[in-house]
């Protein structure tokens, strides 16, 4: 294992936790289609009717309240490992030469990837979507079809996805840095 | 119109990714900055994250893919796929050429059953490579079998690919499925008569056990959970009955309940499997996310103009243009993954190909499923296309027979030339396409 003992906790944290939560966030997916085709075999349109307003959930549990949580869920599922793949370096490369670069050239790639490309995407995007998280607030945006009452929820969970994710960068960055420094890890 | 700007923009991206950084990340950044370099408005990464949330975060269909991975995951790690595999080899076992036929049927199963390429080409290399070694064949031709028929997961539905290509072509999955199901086999027949026509004449050395009435029960037992899950999955997208999504949520509780039979679903292999679909599927999705933001900026500052003069200049009637198309996935498919090559060209491509008469009889959605298949059985080969496919990686990985990597390369080739005569024969007879539908 690299690095400080900084980025190690927040690595460790990071499997622990987000590994964790993540499991058993596929499992909950699973379950939750499951519910919907049995819901769908039944002919079941709304199933629970709360008799009135609830955060999140609108008026009652529907087919569409399924569906919408179940995209809710993908987008946990999709954003939260992310952080960890920069940092346990899991995303997909094409490491036919980066492979047999030495840990410094391959620290310098990877610094300079982190500082052009993907910090100024983050950067950009985050008041972006902060704006798309706003917007969705202020017109109470949500299903018209009896699923979830409130994008917004979401939308906020995709800001602080991204901004997780800019963190976990930066935690990165200084690897890197570091390697870069000394010639190794 | 100008055209610097896009050959840029792709020539930037294509260095960025060869120098290793990650694809998902270059894609995505390169988006920016050349958001910033063409001067569009800042309202543009408005755009970008509308685009984000409905094409790739909102979208229903995507939820099939961690189902799909946590299924094969599943029928992977509980060991059901691999006891189906063992029970092929000892019904069908015997002369070299039934040992190869035995690993390509279990290739197509595993395909049809679960769809990851990986997991299917991790067990054929452990299981079957061995042993049609052992029967003779030389390393080079067992290890090309053994990735080709293993890489056919990414195009026997239940297909990740076809759901996105579909997805980017708004095009029918089931329809897509459907149009595989005949290509699939075709290719299965052409591997299958190459490894009958190789095979070695003389018997090995070590002689193979009688075939028996009761190895065949043994068989038929074994493989019939399977089968009966590939049914089920399978049969309800073709059906209509129920959607991709649906299906892939039933399947993976199928997968979890033959585990359950079999004994082997523990919790520990349960998290062990969610985990890792996890970390697989944020992958994928990280993947859509850079690409989308690639593929909406690209187009935005003149993308699609450097394609269309490039296909202008190749000129010609629309056999040449489809032509020019499968060459330039093809070459593609040597540096860059189906996903990158499906998110970022096809959109391009389909409504050029829409507006081309081949002359043979097929169009509107016809002629969109056809040129679907087609794309899916390049992009195929792409798994097994030195020096990058992922196919070639999974053996070279988890290979025990001592393969060098030119005895590899040296074996999939004779495959990847099955596969573009496989593609020319789906594109001079659509009728392959369109025989079970």
């Amino acid at each position: 294992m690299q690095g400080g003992t900084g980025h190690r906790w927040v690595r460790f944290a990071e499997e622990r936790i987000v590994g964790q939560f993540c499991a058993v966030l596929v499992i909950a997916l699973m379950v939750l289609i499951n519910i919907q085709v049995l819901f769908g075999l039944l002919r079941l349109g709304q199933v629970v009717d709360f008799g009135r307003d609830l955060w999140l959930l609108g008026r009652g549990i529907t087919t569409n309240t399924l569906i919408d949580l179940q995209w809710h869920l993908m987008v946990l599922i999709s954003f939260l490992p992310m952080g960890l793949l920069v940092l346990s370096n899991g995303h997909v490369r094409v490491d036919f030469f980066y492979a047999g670069l030495s840990e410094r050239n391959r620290a310098a790639i990877d610094t300079a990837g982190h500082l052009i490309l993907t910090l100024p995407f983050l950067l950009l995007l985050i008041p972006a979507s902060w704006r798309f998280m706003l917007h969705a607030w202020t017109s109470g945006d949500g299903s018209s079809l009896g699923g979830l009452r409130d994008y917004y929820v979401i939308r906020a969970v995709v800001l602080a996805g991204m901004m997780l994710l800019t963190a976990l960068v930066l935690v990165d960055l200084t690897r890197q840095a570091r390697v870069l420094i000394r010639g190794r890890g | 119109m100008d055209l610097v700007l896009p050959s840029l923009m792709a020539a930037g991206t294509l260095a960025a990714i060869m120098a290793g950084y990650p694809v998902a990340l270059v894609m995505a950044g390169t988006s920016a900055l050349f958001i910033l370099l063409a001067g569009l408005p800042v309202s543009f990464f408005g755009l970008l994250v509308t685009r984000i949330f409905s094409n790739a975060l909102s979208n229903w269909l995507l939820v099939s893919v961690p189902m799909f991975i946590f299924m094969g995951l599943i029928l992977e790690k509980s060991g059901v796929a691999e006891r189906a595999m063992r029970a092929a080899q000892g019904a069908l076992g015997g002369s070299p050429s039934s040992m190869a036929i035995s690993i390509l049927l279990i290739g197509g199963l595993l395909a049809a059953s679960s769809g990851i390429v990986g997991a299917s080409v991790i067990l054929l290399t452990l299981m079957g490579l061995p042993r049609l070694v052992e029967a003779g064949y030389s390393k080079s031709l067992a290890a090309g079998l053994v990735g080709a028929s293993g890489t056919l997961a990414i195009l026997i539905p239940p297909s990740l690919m076809l759901i996105i290509l579909g997805d980017q072509m708004q095009a029918s999955i089931p329809r897509l499925f459907t149009g595989a199901v005949g290509p699939g086999l075709l290719l299965m027949l052409l591997y299958g008569g190459f490894m009958i026509l190789m095979s070695p004449r003389r018997a090995t050395a070590t002689p193979q056990p009688p075939v028996s009435m009761a190895r065949y029960a043994g068989f038929v037992r074994e493989i019939t959970p399977m089968m009966l899950l590939m049914v089920v999955v399978l049969g309800s997208i073709l059906a209509g009955v129920a959607t991709p999504t649906e299906a892939s949520g039933v399947g993976a509780l199928g997968a979890l309940l033959l585990a359950a039979i079999n004994g082997k679903a523990s919790r520990d292999l349960i998290m062990r499997a969610a985990r890792e679909t996890a970390t697989a599927t944020s992958m994928v999705m990280a993947i859509v996310i850079g690409a989308t933001c690639f593929a909406a900026v690209f187009r935005r500052i003149g993308g699609e103009d450097l394609i269309h003069s490039g296909l202008s200049l190749i000129g010609g009637g629309p056999w040449m243009v489809l032509f020019a198309m499968m060459v330039v996935i093809f070459l593609l498919g040597f540096f860059l993954d189906w996903l990158e090559i499906t998110l970022i060209l096809i959109p391009i491509f389909v409504p050029i190909v829409q507006a081309l008469d081949f002359g043979n009889g097929l169009k509107g959605a016809d002629l969109i499923v056809w040129f679907g298949i087609l794309v899916a059985v390049n992009l195929q080969t792409s798994f097994l296309t030195p020096p990058f496919g992922p196919s070639l990686f999974f053996i070279r990985g988890t290979q025990t027979i001592g393969l060098t990597t030119p005895e590899l390369y040296r074996g999939v080739a004779p495959f990847v030339l099955l596969q573009a005569l496989g593609l020319l024969l789906v594109a001079l007879f659509p009728k392959v396409v369109f025989l079970f539908s």
